[in-house]
């Protein structure tokens, strides 16, 4: 394997995210992904705004950089219009947990045959750290600097699990962390092959390093996946019917 | 008055000493604004600083010419061009920024302060303060601000750090006297060392890319083996890039893996 | 060609279905929500046709922009507290310069307002968003005009590429009348932004709506303006109506124009020296044309809002503001009466 995907954009690098950004290593592992499938020339990649906009010319795959939240319904837009579409949504914690909830949440429910991958990195990175809607309670952001509590921020959300209640018998949702590349990778895969199948919606959620924010070193921040792997516990949470 | 442009890479500190700048100017009563200029990068990409000190108020935080530039990397050299006019002072890290960037100002920059701020805060401190040299040396050109105010300033910023207090007095002290002194003052940059990328022996090839490497860590942490550490030499950052002990090396591949730049790349050999 | 009787919102459906659009998506809303109704009874012949009842006009928008991007005619409507949505999708259409089409269908405002009549999202319309309005914006007056600028709204906006609106109301969404469908005379096809099965191998298209430096944007911007300065000319629609020799012009547009033609036939059979003029086109405004009407002459400003059509009749063309009086009434129609009781104020037979 080649230190970097055959899909990203070498005129692009060195790309924008920061030292240590477990989202960058979750995006080249997209790219072995989308190398491995062969789908670099169907697939359309949707980013949100926040940190995932530094992505929009990463990939030499047809890219469209959305506002926030709306990565999503663009994607769903798009794979109505063209069934042989590879859609990919990607976005952060904010796109999908908050500004953009009820996208992800009614796209899950309509089964729409799209991908979603979701970075939880705990925190609204780009704005400079503020609580999201995946901060562990206690953990300190900008916007709680004295650590999350239930009463002001409510507790902390669990995507994956939520999106399983309602979703339809053919989707594949997984959690995963990005420091694990096999798993990763496969999920990922999964993921794509199950809209490639067109047997559902897919969705992958990855925990993410943010060093900068959370103010750590490389050390530090893989130690803090492992409390977030406490809160968010790793797999695949649904597969879907019939799977061989 | 004074108009001080300092531009470097998000996350060398431009920001910072711009800030401490500002509050030690007000703390003696003079006027001050500052606005940061920057993209949409939390780290990364030309950060640039617009500083101004008068003794009357100031109106526009921006301006189009600066009596001072600050430059602290190769990227900053092209932003700060149309700053630059007759009478301004450009200060730059000679260490860092490359010759052939600071040939493209012979001719336009007329007045110059070279200093080698991150080789000497490598060797004689920690490369976490190159910019806190900088800070010594803008001390020593604003004459009418004092050091001591600058000092307190600094601290007060950095207060939640306060284990780095005397590197950043030292680091201070060594810019300010750089600037009294003003040794090698030839108008040059870097020269392009050649650095080793490839290390490799009968089993096993490690390649590391100084172009894509931030100098994050994650692949010393990731060696099952220990067999990663920093060197002294620079990737296109100013951090340091990691070197392989092929001693130690198993070609087991975690640190081509965990790399989120695609900096490094391992190869078995046949 | 036929002559039906159709409601406007039916012959919006119509118009589309004859402009070549497949996609639709949209959120209820009065008055807009037949529109749904129908293409939903489309979309049940017709498989090839797709149907989205998206979760908020939020999603509604930016699944109108995937299809676009994909190479689709695709639409979507609106009205009101919807239409306020809507604009974080117009936005970055104006920033990409993407031919959706939108049927804004005005009710009374702001917030919920009535479900029934307005002029007042003209601001909206034109303007919405946080951008400098680079759009398309026809006014309808009547069943008719849904129909032709429904046609006209897709040609437009595939061939010259900026957002492109249709502004009708209320009263146009639930009138039944007479309808001729003609055929149009020519369609412009689409193409795809994204996945061109013509494109270079090798070669990708990356789009962002965001940018780092200031200057970077400001060069996207100039070139937009530049682009819609030289189109404008082209677009520009208006209705002159026997202004030359007037004493008085009245301005009005959309539906409320019908009526100030009424009272402009009326006045003239009575002796009174009274025109229209009418613009079609409010984005661009046919600025030239109005400008030349106005000299030496009384103005009546007649819309149903507190003055969004005015503001804009004002920024465009210089007026003699001693000689313009307005007749406002927001979120209700104007009668013929209203209009002729004010036109008398100002001038004699």
């Amino acid at each position: 394997m080649n230190n970097l995907p055959k899909s990203w954009k070498k005129e692009s690098l060195p790309h924008k995210f920061c030292p240590g950004c477990g989202q960058a290593l979750a995006l080249k592992i997209l790219g072995y992904a989308i190398d491995e499938l062969g789908i670099q020339d169907k697939a359309v990649y949707g980013t949100d705004i926040g940190c995932s906009l530094l992505s929009w010319n990463m990939f030499d795959v047809d890219t469209i950089q959305t506002h926030h939240g709306r990565a999503t319904p663009t994607m769903v837009g798009l794979k109505h219009a063209k069934k042989e579409a590879i859609a990919i949504a990607f976005m952060g914690d904010g796109g999908g947990y908050a500004i953009g909830a009820q996208h992800l949440i009614n796209t899950c429910l309509r089964d729409d045959k799209i991908t979603v991958i979701l970075i939880n990195n705990a925190n609204y990175a780009m704005t400079g750290g503020q609580t999201a809607p995946t901060t562990l309670i206690g953990q300190k952001s900008t916007t709680a600097p004295k650590g999350r509590k239930i009463e002001v921020f409510g507790r902390p959300i669990h995507g994956p699990e939520m999106l399983k209640t309602i979703a339809a018998d053919g989707a594949y949702i997984a959690r995963t962390v990005s420091n694990d590349f096999e798993t990763t990778l496969t999920y990922i895969k999964k993921a794509l092959q199950n809209q490639i199948d067109g047997r559902g919606f897919s969705f992958v959620e990855v925990l993410s390093m943010c060093p900068v924010n959370w103010k750590k070193n490389a050390q530090e921040s893989i130690e803090f996946l492992e409390e977030m792997k406490k809160v968010y516990p790793l797999g695949e949470i649904k597969t879907p019917e019939g799977e061989k | 008055m004074k108009r001080i442009l300092l531009a470097g890479e998000g996350g060398q500190g431009v920001q910072s000493i711009a800030e401490i700048l500002a509050r030690a100017a007000n703390e003696q009563g003079k006027e001050t604004t500052y606005i940061p200029n920057f993209g949409v990068e939390q780290r990364g990409g030309v950060s640039l600083a617009y500083l101004q000190i008068d003794e009357k108020p100031i109106g526009y935080p921006k301006f189009a010419e600066a009596d001072i530039i600050i430059a602290m990397c190769n990227r900053a050299i092209e932003a700060i061009k149309k700053f630059v006019q007759d009478e301004t002072l450009f200060i730059y890290d000679s260490s860092f920024i490359a010759d052939d960037k600071i040939k493209t100002l012979h001719g336009l920059v007329k007045k110059y302060l070279n200093i080698p701020a991150k080789q000497i805060a490598q060797k004689e401190l920690s490369i976490k303060v190159a910019n806190i040299l900088f800070l010594g040396v803008l001390a020593h050109e604003l004459g009418n601000l004092t050091s001591e105010q600058i000092k307190i300033a600094m601290n007060n910023q950095f207060k939640s750090h306060p284990e780095f207090k005397e590197m950043n007095e030292k680091a201070f002290d060594i810019g300010l006297n750089y600037a009294k002194e003003r040794p090698n003052q030839e108008f040059i940059g870097s020269q392009p060392t050649e650095i080793q990328k490839l290390f490799e022996d009968e089993t096993k090839a490690w390649e590391r890319f100084p172009e894509y490497c931030k100098g994050c860590g994650l692949c010393l942490i990731s060696c099952p083996q220990k067999a990663i550490t920093f060197s002294d030499e620079l990737n296109f950052l100013g951090t340091n890039l990691p070197k392989v002990d092929l001693n130690k090396c198993i070609a087991c591949g975690n640190c081509q893996k965990i790399c989120p730049d695609g900096a490094i790349k391992v190869t078995k050999k046949q | 060609m036929t002559k039906e009787l159709l409601t406007g919102n039916e012959t919006l459906v119509k118009a589309a279905l004859k402009a070549g659009a497949t996609f639709l998506a949209g959120y209820p809303i009065t008055p807009t929500t037949e529109i749904m109704k129908y293409w939903a009874a489309e979309y049940e012949k017709n498989n090839d046709l797709v149907f989205l009842q998206t979760e908020d006009e939020m999603a509604a928008g930016f699944a109108s922009i995937g299809a676009v991007l994909a190479g689709i005619k695709a639409f979507t409507t609106t009205a009101g507290p919807g239409n306020i949505l809507m604009q974080d999708a117009f936005a970055m259409a104006e920033n990409l310069r993407l031919p959706i089409v939108s049927f804004i269908m005005q009710r009374g405002g702001p917030s919920t307002g009535t479900v029934i009549y307005s002029q007042q999202e003209l601001n909206l319309t034109c303007f919405g968003g946080n951008g400098e309005g680079l759009r398309i914006v026809y006014s309808s007056a009547n069943i008719q005009d849904l129909y032709d600028y429904g046609i006209k709204s897709f040609n437009t906006a595939w061939k010259y590429r900026f957002p492109t609106f249709l502004l009708g109301d209320g009263y146009q969404s639930k009138e039944l009348s007479t309808v001729e469908l003609k055929e149009p005379q020519e369609l412009v096809e689409p193409n795809p932004y994204l996945l061109n099965p013509n494109k270079e191998a090798g070669v990708y298209t990356n789009l962002r709506n965001t940018y780092n430096l200031e200057e970077e944007l400001a060069e996207v911007l100039a070139s937009h303006q530049k682009a819609y300065e030289e189109i404008s000319p082209e677009i520009v629609e208006f209705e002159d109506i026997h202004t030359l020799d007037a004493e008085l012009v009245i301005f009005a547009h959309g539906i409320v124009s019908t009526v100030a033609k009424e009272a402009q036939d009326d006045l003239r059979k009575a002796g009174y020296k009274v025109g229209v003029f009418r613009p079609i086109t409010l984005s661009p405004f046919p600025t030239q044309s109005a400008q030349q009407v106005v000299a030496n002459k009384s103005i009546l400003i007649v819309e149903s809002s507190l003055g969004q059509f005015a503001r804009l009749l004002k920024s465009n063309v210089q007026l003699d503001f001693s000689r313009v009086k307005e007749l406002f009434k927001p979120a209700m129609g104007v009668t013929k009466q209203e209009i002729i009781n004010e036109v008398k104020k100002v001038i004699k037979k």
